[in-house]
C-alpha cells in the first residue's frame, strides 16, 4: 500500500500543527463558534448529542495491521474502546474529548493517517472497491488512482469552502462495487479500442433528499488529464453551484439545472484551459504511486486445496461462512474473506477495540498485513491463501467476526443514528438490531438469499437506503420517529434508487412491515431471483398491499425536519 | 461589504492602507464607460473595485479592452466565513487574465484563510476586526509544500518531487 515519503509527512505534520493552533485559539476565545465550525470540520470533527465525533480518514479504504492497532488504541485511550466504521470506508469515534483531538492527530501522524478533508463543504475521502488489486473482473487497480486524486484533493486552495460537501469514487472492475453512480464525480476506469487507460466520467450523482444517479459528461477521458478535468469540475461547481440552500447546494443540482450536456459542455470549456498544462499527469508519477500496489510474492498454489475440499461437507457452518464470506481471486488458490462486523446484538459497523487488535492479527496471519474497510461496513482480508481459510474462520469465530451472512439480510447497512448523530431524525440502531433478531435463523436468512436493506436515520442519506433492495429512512413526525421504506434500489453497473411503498411506519411496526415484504417476496419469487428482480418484474403494488394491515393506526402529519 | 480598516497585510508584512476599493461592480462600470470605453481613462488610473462573490471577472476583462492591469487594485469581498467563490475569482484573475495589481480579500476572513487566499493569488488582505495581523502572518508559513499547482506554484508536487527534500 502506499507509503507516505518526505513531503507527504512533512504536509500531515504541518496540518496537525494547524489545528492544534486553531483549537487552542477557539478555546482561548480567539475564534467564534462559527468560525471553529468550518475548520473543526475539515478536520473531522462534529460536535454530536453527547460529545464531539471524529471522523478518521481510511483512504479508499486501505489498512496495514500497524495503523488498525493505533486505531484500536486511540479507541480504547481517548474513547469508549470502540469504534465504528462508515459507508465512506472511514472510522468514527464518538466521544474524544476535544482539547485532546490534536494529539490523536499527531498519532494518526505517526502512521500515516489523518482526519483532513473527512467532513466540511471540501472534497472527501476517494473511496474504491474493498476487493481492489485481487478482483477478477479487474480492469486496472484503482487505488494509485484514488492515493494521485487523494493527494492533489489534500490542502486544494481554491476547493475548500465549496457549495456542499464532494465525493468522489472511483471503480476498476466490470461490475461496479464503489457504488460511483452515487457520488459527485464517479470514475470507471476502461480501455478503449486501442488498449489506452482513461475513464468514463459521471458527474452529479448523490443519495440525499434529491437522490439522482450520476451523469456521463465523457465516455473516455485518457488517464492523463484526470486531473485537469477534475479541476474544470470543480472549478465551474465552486463558481455556480448554489449557495443559497444547503439542501440544493450539492453539484448534482447544478447538473439537473443545467442539463447534462450543457453542464458538460461549460465543463469542456474551462478544462480547454487547462488541458495539457503542468498539472497533466505523468507517466513517471503513475509509475511511482502504482509501485506502492504491485502484486506481493504469491505462491504457485494448486486451484483446489484438497482440505478445504474435504473441510466444507464436514462442518456446514464452515460450507456456509465459505459460501458467504469467501470471495474469489483472481490468483489461483487465493481468496478475499469478509470479516463481518455485523454480528447479532451489535450496531453495523461497529468494532471494539479489541476486534481492531485481533483483525489486526489475522491480517498479519493470513493476508500480508493488510486489510481493507468497506462501504457496506465491514473488512476484507484480501490475500487468503485457500489452506488456511479453515483456520482463519476458526480464530474469526473466536472474535465476533465470522458471521456467515455478507450480502444476506442482516448484513445490513446503517448510519449511527439519532443514538448519536445530531442530524438524524430517528435512531436507526435498534431498528438494526431488531432486524437482526428477527431473521437471526440462519436456514431463513440464506432462503431469502442476497438483499441490501439499508437503514440512514435522515435524508442525509448516510446509510445510504435508496440503494437498498428494502432501504429504511428515520423520519420525524410530530417530535416521534417514523420510517418510511423503500424497495427495489441497487447498487452496481445498474443502479437503481429505490421506490416509496407508501406512508411511514411507526418504530414498533417497521420491523414487522418488513416481515410482510419478505413473505411476499418468498410467496412470489421466481426460482433464483433476488428480491429485488421480484419487484422490478412485479412493481409495487403486491409489497404495497401486504406492508400495510388492514386498520392502520392514526398518522400524524409529517413534519420537515433536517 | 464589511468595515475597511487601517491595517492590511500586503505582500506578507502589516502596512497602513492607504486607499481603499469602494465601487461595487455596478458602480464601477459607468465610470469606466461601457463596452470597453476605459481608454478615456489614462493608464494605470482606473478606479479600485470591489468584486462581490457573484460577479464575474471576465466583465472586468471585457470593460478594460482586454487590459485588466490598467486597474491597479481589485478587492474581492467573502461577506460569510465559508464563502469560496473568491478563490476562483482570484485564481481566474492571475492565471486567466493576466492581472499583476494587487489583489485584495476583504470581508469575513482570518489568519485561518491566509494560505489559501495567498496560494490561489492574493496579496493583499483586509483581515476582520479583532484579528491579530502580526499572528496572522505566520499562517504564510502553515505548510512547507503543496500538492497541486495554482498562482503560487506552476508545477504540481508530482512534477517536483524528489528534485529537492523538505
Amino acid at each position: 500500500m502506499y507509503r507516505y515519503d518526505a513531503y507527504d509527512h512533512a504536509l500531515v505534520k504541518a496540518r496537525v500543527a494547524q489545528f492544534k493552533g486553531q483549537t487552542e485559539r477557539f478555546l482561548a476565545g480567539k475564534l467564534t463558534e462559527d468560525q471553529f465550525r468550518p475548520l473543526r470540520l475539515k478536520n473531522g470533527l462534529y460536535l454530536q448529542r453527547h460529545a464531539p465525533m471524529l471522523r478518521i480518514a481510511v483512504p479508499y479504504g486501505m489498512l496495514s495491521s500497524a495503523q488498525l492497532r493505533v486505531l484500536g488504541e486511540i479507541a480504547r485511550d481517548y474513547d469508549k474502546d470502540y469504534g465504528h466504521f462508515t459507508t465512506r470506508q472511514n472510522l468514527q469515534l464518538n466521544w474524544p474529548a476535544l482539547p485532546k483531538v490534536p494529539e490523536i492527530l499527531a498519532k494518526l501522524a505517526s502512521v500515516e493517517m489523518h482526519a483532513t478533508q473527512t467532513s466540511g463543504n471540501c472534497i472527501r475521502n476517494i473511496t474504491t472497491d474493498q476487493f481492489a488489486g485481487v478482483a477478477p473482473d479487474e480492469i486496472e487497480d484503482p487505488r494509485p488512482w484514488a492515493e494521485i486524486l487523494r493527494q492533489w484533493s489534500t490542502f486544494h486552495p481554491e476547493f475548500d469552502y465549496l457549495p456542499r460537501k464532494f465525493k468522489i469514487a472511483i471503480s476498476g472492475t466490470t461490475e461496479d462495487r464503489a457504488a460511483i453512480q452515487v457520488h459527485d464525480i464517479g470514475l470507471q476506469l476502461l480501455r478503449n479500442e486501442a488498449g489506452e487507460l482513461g475513464f468514463k466520467v459521471y458527474v452529479g450523482g448523490g443519495l440525499g433528499r434529491t437522490a439522482l444517479l450520476g451523469q456521463v459528461t465523457v465516455e473516455f477521458l485518457p488517464w492523463q488529464h484526470i486531473l485537469t478535468y477534475c479541476e474544470a469540475v470543480l472549478r465551474v461547481y465552486n463558481r455556480y453551484g448554489r449557495r443559497d440552500n444547503a439542501y440544493k447546494a450539492r453539484i448534482k443540482i447544478l447538473v439537473k439545472a443545467l442539463g447534462a450536456p450543457a453542464f458538460a459542455e461549460q465543463v469542456a470549456q474551462e478544462w480547454a484551459h487547462l488541458k495539457d498544462g503542468p498539472a497533466t499527469l505523468t507517466e513517471a508519477e503513475v509509475a511511482r504511486v502504482a509501485a506502492h500496489f504491485t502484486a506481493p510474492d504469491y505462491a504457485t498454489l494448486p486451484a483446489v486445496d484438497a482440505d478445504f475440499t474435504r473441510q466444507q461437507p464436514e462442518e456446514k457452518a464452515f460450507a456456509r461462512w465459505v459460501e458467504r464470506n469467501v470471495h474469489a481471486h483472481r490468483v489461483t488458490g487465493y481468496a478475499a474473506v469478509t470479516l463481518s462486523l455485523k454480528a447479532r446484538g451489535v450496531a453495523p459497523g461497529d468494532a471494539t477495540s479489541a476486534q481492531m487488535f485481533a483483525a489486526a492479527d489475522l491480517a498479519d496471519q493470513f493476508s500480508l498485513g493488510e486489510l481493507r474497510v468497506t462501504h457496506e461496513q465491514n473488512f476484507v482480508l484480501a490475500d487468503v491463501r485457500q489452506s488456511e481459510l479453515y483456520a482463519l474462520w476458526q480464530l474469526a469465530k473466536q472474535h465476533g467476526f465470522a458471521t456467515p451472512t455478507v450480502g444476506l439480510l442482516t448484513d445490513m447497512i446503517a448510519c449511527p443514528g439519532g443514538d448519536f448523530c445530531s442530524l438524524a431524525n430517528a435512531r436507526s440502531i435498534p431498528v438494526a438490531l431488531e432486524l437482526q433478531e428477527r431473521f437471526a435463523e440462519l436456514d431463513y436468512l440464506h432462503d431469502i438469499g442476497e438483499l441490501e436493506l439499508n437503514i440512514s436515520g435522515c435524508m442525509n442519506s448516510c446509510g445510504h437506503h435508496h440503494l437498498g433492495a428494502i432501504g429504511v429512512l428515520g423520519v420525524d413526525k410530530n417530535g416521534k420517529e417514523w420510517y418510511q421504506v423503500t424497495i427495489g434500489g441497487r447498487q452496481g453497473n445498474a443502479a437503481r434508487i429505490g421506490e416509496v411503498i407508501g406512508r411511514s411506519f411507526a418504530a414498533d411496526e417497521v420491523v414487522n412491515a418488513v416481515s410482510r415484504l419478505i413473505e411476499t417476496y418468498l410467496r412470489l419469487r421466481h426460482e433464483d431471483e433476488r428480491f429485488v428482480d421480484t419487484v422490478l418484474r412485479l412493481g409495487l403494488d403486491p409489497f404495497k398491499a401486504a406492508a400495510y394491515p388492514a386498520n392502520p393506526p392514526a398518522v400524524p402529519k409529517e413534519t420537515a425536519h433536517v | 461589504m464589511s468595515k475597511l480598516r487601517k491595517h492590511i497585510i500586503r505582500d506578507q508584512s502589516v502596512v497602513v492602507a492607504t486607499h481603499h476599493a469602494e465601487l461595487s461592480l455596478a458602480e464601477w462600470l459607468p465610470q469606466v464607460g461601457a463596452g470597453g470605453t476605459a481608454a478615456d481613462h489614462p493608464p494605470a488610473h482606473l478606479p479600485a473595485v470591489v468584486l462581490a462573490p457573484e460577479d464575474d471577472p471576465q466583465v472586468l476583462v471585457d470593460a478594460t479592452g482586454g487590459n485588466v492591469n490598467r486597474l491597479t487594485l481589485i478587492a474581492i469581498d467573502f461577506p460569510k466565513f465559508a464563502e469560496g467563490r473568491g478563490f476562483s475569482t482570484a485564481y481566474l484573475l492571475r492565471q486567466r487574465y493576466g492581472y499583476k495589481g494587487e489583489l485584495r480579500a476583504v470581508g469575513d476572513i482570518g489568519r485561518d484563510h491566509l494560505w489559501q487566499l495567498h496560494r490561489v493569488g492574493f496579496n493583499a488582505f483586509d483581515l476582520r476586526e479583532g484579528t491579530d495581523l502580526y499572528d496572522a502572518l505566520q499562517a504564510y508559513d502553515d505548510f512547507p509544500e503543496r500538492y497541486q499547482t495554482s498562482n503560487d506554484e506552476a508545477q504540481p508536487l508530482f512534477r517536483r518531487r524528489g528534485a529537492a527534500h523538505v
